[in-house]
């Protein structure tokens, strides 16, 4: 069943650039569709700048669309008020990045993670202490940390309080910001492994943006590639892995260094294409390329690429955004 | 001879009470030319290992030992010898370029100092290398770029300026410090492209330091790991990853996703505060080949026998289980 569907959703800020000339418009987010079904994991990757964090805030209303609609359970989000709104509120809960700056260092554990089980009134007062020490113990925590504070812990224990405080209201959704990159090799696969657990035990849908391939690979159900705003490809993880078909996907695959075994020869000059000097890099989301927003990077353009903007189409049940197709 | 020999390298944090001894009897030699990679977690060491090379470790930070570069030992040479080599010799990139350029001169202009400090060329004869060392790092219109801030550039682009001032005197070793972490995954492959096809040009040693090993692995000739201020194992790149032998390289190995739906193994606990290690071995705590005699007595770092085509390189191993374990 679709828990999450977002329609066309497109944000755009205004920047000035100095006193008294126009602001400029910054597509963060620029039409995009994807829905999230019950219990799958949806992945969101792309380069920094892309808007999939946008797309993060957007999902759990922190900020307003320009327009389009993010449909929870069928119901416009952007509709939401009072009791419906903090009733989404409950069902949808982030993990951010940095674990370091999204625990408030004045307070202890405690305080952090009963705080929503106080808003949302979800528990009794007495039986408060009981349930705090059952969160903690489900992401593999002591209960004798519930009285440290942030700067008393590593990293991977912020990491596993940001998620015993996300479980705390039980919610259906999960975003998850970038929740690895902050931590060690080490580390970041217990995280990985809780999540998983998590998941199963509390059917979770989790909204995953990465940058890690390997990560997402791993991870994900479904993914979509994310460039300047737009989704260029969207597509089951394991054909996208498979047989990538937009040549930005294509990129980002060959980008990653990989750990071949075997006497295999490892060699950077290995099957990647190269781009030349003026290639390089991603352009402003404030001056996006007319026609394909790839096509100035893209080693396979041709005619059109430069002047029409590709459609989504359906290719052999996947979808992306290209000429080729 | 090696370019670079360290041995029997001690690094320290002053504090209130005793010292705090962060990297303990680090050896290792870096050949000319060749990739040398170190591996670690934070707060492994990897990091201050690179600035006591350099010479810039903080104030509350002193080292003892030595390490020998083309011949003269750096922990010992006065502070203007040391200048003289920083930046010609020796050279550095760090893992974030934003905070390693001076914000208020231009990039061209921090370039061509190092050429006017270290070459003694003039500011004109400056500016003209640095449009050619520019163009060596692939940075478009180079007459243009040099005159912009460094606000005004990608963090690619902004590392390839630090390349392009960290090769200016063609030195002989290049320390790249994770050259790579703050950037985008088609931008870090080509980076580290750009530096494999600079050394291989200009017959420059490089010390790769990260914490990701499918750099190490595609990027890297030999490799140590390091947990906790010591090296754990060193070896070939590929006996490296196809014969891993110690349980902390073999821990990190198995905490990468490999197939879906085989669970990962990762190591169990946390990196312990330089402080408070463990004593013997100290990755003890958290092994799963633990035994009580590894709690006891610290491993010595010994080469094991193994099947090496090439002599020249051994494999080395801190841990007194490694012939048992596969």
């Amino acid at each position: 069943m679709t828990l999450l569907k977002v329609n066309s959703l497109k944000k755009y800020f205004s920047v000035q650039k100095g006193f008294m000339t126009n602001p400029l418009t910054l597509k963060a987010v620029d039409g995009i569709d994807f829905s999230l079904d019950d219990d799958k994991i949806f992945a969101l990757v792309g380069e920094s700048g892309c808007g999939k964090s946008t797309v993060a805030r957007l999902i759990l209303r922190l900020i307003h669309p320009t327009s389009g609609e993010i449909l929870f359970r069928g119901q416009n989000i952007f509709d939401l008020n009072g009791d419906s709104l903090k009733a989404f509120r409950k069902s949808v809960q982030i993990i951010f990045q940095d674990p370091f700056a999204s625990l408030n260092p004045r307070r202890n554990i405690y305080d952090t993670i009963s705080e929503p089980l106080k808003i949302h009134r979800i528990i009794e007062k007495q039986n408060m202490k009981n349930k705090v020490v059952e969160l903690l113990s489900e992401v593999g925590l002591g209960p004798d940390i519930m009285n440290r504070y942030p700067h008393e812990l590593s990293g991977g224990q912020r990491q596993r309080i940001c998620i015993a405080r996300a479980l705390a209201v039980s919610p259906k959704v999960i975003v998850a910001d970038e929740p690895l990159s902050a931590l060690d090799v080490s580390i970041q696969a217990q995280i990985l492994n809780l999540l998983q657990e998590l998941k199963k035990e509390y059917k979770l849908s989790f909204l995953f943006i990465s940058h890690d391939l390997k990560v997402v690979h791993y991870f994900s159900d479904d993914i979509g590639v994310m460039y300047l705003g737009k989704i260029v490809e969207y597509a089951k993880t394991d054909d996208l892995f498979v047989k990538p078909l937009h040549p930005y996907t294509e990129l980002l695959l060959s980008s990653a260094p990989k750990i071949r075994l075997g006497n295999e020869k490892t060699s950077l000059h290995a099957k990647r294409y190269t781009l030349s000097a003026d290639k390089l890099e991603v352009p402003s989301p404030i001056n996006i390329p007319p026609g394909c927003p790839f096509h100035p990077r893209c080693p396979k353009k041709f005619e059109p690429c430069d002047k029409v903007v590709p459609e989504l189409k359906e290719t052999n049940g996947r979808l992306v955004t290209c000429h080729l197709y | 001879m090696p370019l670079l020999d360290i041995k029997a390298l001690h690094i320290f944090f002053r504090s209130m009470n005793s010292p705090i001894k962060v990297v303990s009897d680090l050896n290792f030699e870096i050949e000319e030319s060749e990739v040398f990679g170190l591996v670690g977690e934070s707060g492994c060491g990897k990091s201050l290992t690179a600035l006591s090379i350099m010479g810039i470790l903080p104030k509350n930070a002193y080292s003892e030992g030595v390490i020998t570069f083309k011949g003269s030992n750096l922990l010992k040479l006065d502070k203007e010898s040391m200048r003289r080599l920083r930046g010609n010799e020796l050279s550095m990139i760090f893992q974030e370029p934003m905070t390693s350029l001076n914000p208020v001169l231009t990039v061209g202009y921090q370039v061509a100092e190092v050429l006017t400090t270290h070459r003694g060329l003039s500011k004109k004869e400056a500016m003209d290398n640095t449009i050619e060392l520019f163009r060596a790092v692939k940075i478009s219109s180079p007459e243009i770029r040099i005159k912009e801030y460094p606000h005004q550039m990608s963090g690619g682009m902004r590392q390839r300026v630090m390349i392009a001032m960290a090769i200016a005197c063609k030195p002989s070793l290049l320390i790249a410090d994770e050259p790579t972490t703050a950037l985008d995954v088609t931008i870090q492959a080509q980076i580290l492209e750009l530096i494999q096809k600079l050394r291989e040009e200009m017959k420059m040693a490089v010390l790769l330091i990260t914490h990701d090993l499918g750099i190490i692995a595609e990027n890297a000739q030999r490799v140590a790991i390091m947990y906790a201020g010591r090296l754990m194992e060193l070896a070939d790149v590929h006996e490296l990853f196809n014969n891993p032998k110690h349980p902390y390289t073999i821990g990190l190995l198995e905490s990468l996703p490999k197939e879906k739906g085989i669970p990962l193994k990762p190591i169990p606990g946390f990196v312990p505060e330089p402080d408070k290690l463990p004593p013997g071995c100290k990755f003890s705590d958290r092994c799963r080949f633990a035994k009580p005699e590894c709690k006891q007595h610290e491993p010595e770092l010994r080469a094991i026998s193994s099947f090496i085509p090439r002599p020249s390189s051994f494999h080395f191993v801190r841990c007194i289980r490694a012939e048992e374990i596969t």
